[in-house]
């Protein structure tokens, strides 16, 4: 039966469809229940398509703050990036300075 | 009032700097990825966190869309597998969790029908719909995701086999299955409600989108 179980949904979908099943439904018993409870289903969710679901009114208000501080944290972050870069090539600078500088080699 | 294509062109142009196009974008759409966000998580607490999530993606990526047509079907995928990721990840966690809470009290004031029903009848579909409800949050993440775009959201298979990424064989079996589950589940969560939906009761469905797709409007 698998594999008529998709034109089953089809069925289910599109009663103008059903009368070419007709006979082949009145030989498959199971097949012909499946197919009324799936019609039960989808005539009880198409009931749901009837309702109209309201946006909480502060929805937008709360989205954009967040992105905005979405947005601070980034440049804080990329602030913050940027200072310690610049930390890391001063204390490298400063390492640098303390070493000793190259000695002329002697020549032989 | 500005067409989709121009309005993401604005965007590209202006963001991150300026935010005042991706705030239009989102008064524009809003509504069609919480009712998205909404059906699939199954209460306002997650619908809100995946709704929020889904605009945050926007922001980051939508300069990366290169046609900007194609943003209506770009934005309901990015809805429903940040939704769907979401609801796994939550799964793998934990297996013994219910995949998301029953629906929270008062869920009924998210539901404004267009025209006003009698107290009866208001009371009636406010427990068909808490059954409803009650009983997609107990099918698995794929049966769920396929049924609510297949029936709830009026997707064609060929779109819900692109976001699922499964063949369109694939995709019609497991929507099959999955009103099964659901039947199942349903006859004994809310026996009553079943019944009412029994073939000689049912409201007759007409064929394939034969419900005006409600705030989607091209996508």
């Amino acid at each position: 039966m698998d594999e008529v179980r998709p034109d089953l949904a089809d069925l289910v979908d599109d009663p103008a469809a059903a009368s070419s099943w007709t006979a082949w439904l009145r030989d498959h018993p199971d097949a012909a229940a499946e197919v009324d409870a799936a019609r039960r289903v989808r005539a009880l969710l198409v009931e749901l398509q009837q309702a109209s679901i309201a946006v909480p009114a502060d929805f937008q208000a709360r989205l954009m703050q967040r992105i905005r501080q979405d947005a601070t944290v980034l440049e804080l972050v990329d602030l913050g990036l940027a200072g310690l870069g610049r930390a890391i090539l001063e204390l490298l600078a400063a390492l640098f300075a303390l070493l000793p500088a190259p000695q002329p080699r002697p020549a032989s | 009032m500005r067409s989709t294509e121009e309005l993401v062109q604005w965007c590209q142009r202006t963001l991150p700097e300026d935010t005042r196009a991706f705030e239009a974008l989102v008064a524009e759409y809003s509504a069609r990825v919480y009712a998205t966000t909404y059906r699939l998580m199954g209460n306002h607490h997650d619908a809100d966190d995946m709704a929020q999530e889904v605009f945050i993606k926007v922001h980051q990526n939508i300069k990366h869309i290169d046609d900007p047509s194609g943003f209506h079907s770009w934005l309901y995928r990015i809805t429903v597998n940040t939704c769907l990721d979401n609801l796994t990840k939550r799964r793998r966690r934990s297996r013994t969790v219910p995949l998301m809470p029953e629906p929270e009290a008062g869920t009924e004031e998210i539901f404004a029908d267009q025209r006003t029903p009698t107290p009866e009848e208001a009371a009636l579909q406010h427990e068909l719909r808490r059954c409803i409800e009650r009983t997609l949050a107990r099918l698995g993440v794929g049966e769920r995701a396929a049924i609510v775009l297949r029936d709830v959201e009026d997707r064609s298979y060929q779109e819900i086999a692109e976001i699922l990424a499964l063949g369109l064989s694939a995709v019609k079996m497991r929507i099959h299955r999955a009103r099964l589950a659901f039947g199942q589940l349903l006859a004994t969560i809310c026996p009553d409600s079943w019944r009412r939906f029994a073939p000689d009761e049912a409201p007759a469905v007409s064929g394939r989108n034969a419900h005006a797709r409600k705030g989607h409007g091209n996508g």
